[in-house]
């Protein structure tokens, strides 16, 4: 498989993380303008871990994850007096913080003669750990999408459970939730922290792909991305985000010959879609109506 | 003491500008109940619509304004017939998503327009600062400050003086209420949305005149100065849209004198993520009914 | 069982509640009529804990629940319907009931995610039953939001007795019904909602509280100015000035 598709491959992958983190909010009933902060957090806490303090890998993924879990956990306990504008504001104002406050982050090691590590707006250089350990990128793409599909199973389960059903109520009807004799706050802030540390493993990937970050990565045009891909592909089921990022970053990709013109192609797509499919494509109405069209499929065989 | 006040007199000059885009944002929001994401990208395709002029035919700056802001109501009208109009209600996400996708669309039309990356814009004027005392007081910021106060005026003249502006208001209070006296609300959220993009025309031309170039990450950074001002004052609020206009100019520019360049933006944005958690409803809040509160505070 | 004593409360200046005092024992069928704004729904919210009352206390089993949070005081054995009808209208009927069963006092944390199978289906079972009890059994997979008012009505019930409470607080469970419809849910109240529960009952149908109501309690601006027995409230002076002060009685 060649290069560039496997990296567009991995980039569908770790993208793939946040749009899933920006998604358990939504269903929840939140729309955060801010999922990327807790991408750069674990981006920049498991760069610091492999490149600078010698971890392996997947202790830097783990420490970034949790911290990006942890943070998650503040904002959303913070935001819950906030509803709807208010909350997506407030998830902004922090993201965009804790860009800025990357930019003026410096914390440099020496290593083999050279200074190693973030040095503010100059970026974070030489996270080399996938490399110095002979992992290929088509290895490193496996490795990802392994993650990938067990994050999805677990949703998948989440789907069906209790758990993933009072997110869909908080969601739909907070007071009636609370009305079921169901902590809200509780359940609200244990969503931010799933969210959180969803997005901290694709910043994980993503910091270890790329080898350097830059605090302008993670601006408000990459939330808002990752909050789009799920509002199009549908809040039906996890796999709505995924058809979102798959299609932004898969088949425009593909059409080399729009290149310059792919922002105003994809926002006109995404602009007609939404006028016929104001839930995106896979909606919940949608979802269900397959779900019952396949019991009944099963029921008949019987 | 001195430079305290100096930034202060800049800040309220610079954040003139500012209350003059969230002044747009209210409005939309109060009408329209939904966020307008492509509304500083429409305001930017109006900008590079005059600079076009400005470049190509070295046309005057009160024409580079007219083009501004007929550019940036053109925009305006697309963006509202595309995102809003066309998107059936109560699915006010889909509407903000959508203005999401045409503020991309808008901006590779601009950067497709004018692939540079910065172009000129003409000077709003050329004469030296006015001295008062130990202050300065650049004449651009006293031009935009002067300009923006008789748009507010104007602003509030169409909105409580004549039948336009209480169709507007009636529609933000009660839509069906509105649709049965007769209002033809269309119609009204058509207009409002024009209305808007012009007074943002008009600050976008205000405020690139005063830096005499225009960029097309323009769009992006007045959407969020005016989604700034407008939270920090109180959504919904037009006297609260000013206010945090003004506010939001003061800490910028004390912040960038006392902290310097890094700190400028943090400062902004640390203050309006403290105002959300403290005070939601914004300084000047339309303060949540009792009722909400209360709901609020036990859920 | 419930008792609320000197409750006050108000909003924005405005007296929702004054010194209220009501006695319900168990097995009390107890109606709740007023005009629009007399404090009805407020009471509910109040005995809820939506709101938390500027004044006086409300004991349920002499334990004090002003107070508790919201879902605290569900917990304890309280359940209600909504004036506006709140269901969950992108879930399917069965499920609307299915969610009122995750805070039953059996279903642990860990089994939020990983149900117990044994369990599962036992809930499901009277999930079913209690579909059944309403008549929606056959429209158990239809969306919630697909379904005429009486039948979101009737799974509002359902979704109220999934827990076993002990408590019924029923907010205008005819609201919007024509009299023939306002005559099956009374019926449906009657049968299901009666036995075995206390109930509160906020109506403005006078026929339907008259038939189900043993004791009658009337708020107005907040105060309680009668209370007793169906027919002797429905003659007292004051009631009928009450309403026909505002807009004279609904009979249906």
């Amino acid at each position: 498989m060649d290069d560039y598709v496997v990296s567009i491959l991995s980039n569908i992958g770790m993208i793939s993380f946040l749009a899933l983190s920006a998604y358990l909010l939504l269903l929840t009933g939140e729309i955060s303008f801010g999922q990327q902060a807790f991408f750069a957090i674990s981006a920049y806490l498991s760069g610091i871990a492999t490149a600078m303090w010698g971890w392996p890998l997947w202790s830097g993924l783990l420490l970034g994850a949790l911290a990006a879990a942890a943070a998650a956990t503040v904002i959303g306990v913070l935001t819950l007096r906030l509803r709807g504008l208010y909350f997506s504001i407030a998830t902004l104002a922090f993201a965009e913080m804790v860009r800025l406050l990357f930019v003026i982050f410096h914390y440099q090691v020496v290593i083999d003669g050279e200074p190693v590590g973030p040095d503010g707006a100059e970026g974070f250089r030489d996270i080399r750990w996938v490399f110095e350990n002979n992992i290929s990128v088509t290895e490193y793409m496996v490795i990802i999408y392994t993650v990938l599909v067990i994050v999805l199973t677990l949703f998948f389960l989440l789907e069906r459970s209790r758990l993933g059903s009072i997110f869909r109520m908080l969601g739909e009807d907070t007071l009636l939730t609370e009305m079921q004799g169901l902590n809200v706050i509780r359940f609200k802030v244990l969503a931010s922290g799933i969210a959180g540390f969803i997005a901290g493993i694709g910043g994980g990937f993503y910091a270890h792909f790329a080898t350097y970050l830059e605090p302008q990565n993670f601006s408000v045009m990459l939330g808002v991305h990752a909050l789009v891909y799920g509002l199009i592909g549908g809040l039906g089921t996890a796999l709505g985000p995924l058809i979102g990022v798959g299609l932004d970053i898969g088949f425009l990709e593909a059409i080399r010959a729009i290149q310059g013109y792919r922002m105003i192609v994809f926002g006109g797509l995404v602009a007609v879609l939404l006028i016929f499919m104001p839930r995106g494509i896979l909606d919940e109405e949608r979802i269900h109506w397959f779900r019952l069209t396949w019991r009944r499929w099963r029921d008949a065989k019987r | 003491m001195t430079d305290f006040i100096q930034n202060c007199i800049d800040g309220v000059m610079i954040g003139s500008g500012y209350a003059l885009l969230a002044i747009g944002f209210t409005i939309i929001f109060g009408v329209l109940r939904r966020v307008n994401l492509s509304y500083g990208p429409s305001i930017m395709l109006g900008a590079f619509v005059g600079t076009l002029l400005y470049v190509q035919f070295q046309a005057h700056a009160v024409v580079v304004a007219m083009a501004t802001v007929v550019g940036a109501v053109l925009a305006g009208m697309y963006v509202e017939r595309v995102c809003f109009w066309a998107i059936r209600r109560g699915a006010a996400v889909a509407s903000m998503v959508s203005s999401f996708a045409i503020w991309m669309q808008l901006e590779e039309l601009a950067i497709v327009m004018l692939p540079e990356r910065t172009y000129p814009f003409p000077p709003l004027t050329e004469t030296a600062p006015i001295e008062i005392g130990p202050f300065f007081l650049r004449s651009e910021h006293l031009t935009m400050f002067v300009v923006a106060v008789v748009l507010v005026a104007v602003v509030h003249t169409v909105l409580y003086r004549t039948r336009f502006g209480l169709s507007v208001r009636a529609v933000s209070e009660n839509l069906l209420a509105a649709r049965f006296m007769g209002i033809n609300v269309d119609a009204v959220m058509f207009w409002a949305f024009a209305l808007v993009s012009a007074i943002g025309g008009v600050a976008g031309f205000l405020i690139l005149a005063t830096d005499q170039q225009v960029t097309p990450y323009f769009g992006l950074w007045a959407t969020f100065k005016g989604l700034i001002a407008m939270m920090l004052g109180g959504m919904g609020s037009l006297p609260g849209a000013i206010l945090g206009g003004l506010i939001l100019g003061i800490v910028e520019v004390q912040s960038l004198w006392y902290l310097g360049n890094d700190y400028k933006d943090l400062s902004a944005y640390f203050l309006l993520f403290l105002v959300l958690i403290i005070r939601p409803g914004g300084i000047l809040g339309h303060a949540l009914s009792e009722r909400e509160r209360a709901a609020f505070r036990r859920v | 069982m419930l008792s609320v004593e000197g409750l006050s409360h108000h909003f924005d200046g405005v007296e929702a509640l004054v010194d209220l005092n009501l006695q319900v024992a168990k097995g009390d069928v107890v109606g709740l009529i007023g005009p629009n704004g007399s404090g009805k729904t407020t009471l509910f919210n109040v005995i809820t804990g939506i709101y938390k009352p500027a004044g006086g206390r409300i004991r349920f089993h002499d334990r004090q629940i002003s107070g508790l949070k919201p879902h605290e005081i569900i917990t304890l054995g309280i359940a209600r319907t909504f004036q506006n009808l709140r269901i969950y209208k992108r879930m399917t009927v069965s499920d609307n009931v299915w969610v009122a069963q995750h805070s039953l006092p059996d279903v642990s944390l860990k089994e939020l995610f990983f149900a117990r199978p044994d369990k599962e289906r036992e809930h499901r079972e009277e999930v079913e039953r209690l579909l059944e009890l309403v008549f929606l059994a056959e429209r158990r997979d239809t969306l919630a939001q697909n379904l005429t008012l009486q039948d979101q009505r009737r799974l509002e019930l359902a979704r109220a007795l999934a827990r076993s409470p002990e408590l019924l607080l029923l907010d205008e469970p005819a609201g919007g019904m024509t009299p023939a419809e306002t005559e099956k849910m009374a019926a449906l109240i009657r049968d299901v909602a009666v036995p075995g529960h206390t109930c509160i009952i906020i109506e403005h149908k006078m026929d339907m509280i008259a038939s189900l109501c043993s004791r009658i309690c009337v708020l107005n601006f907040g105060r309680k100015i009668a209370e007793g027995r169906p027919d002797d409230v429905l003659k007292h002076p004051q009631v009928l000035e009450a309403y026909l002060g505002h807009e004279g009685m609904v009979h249906a």
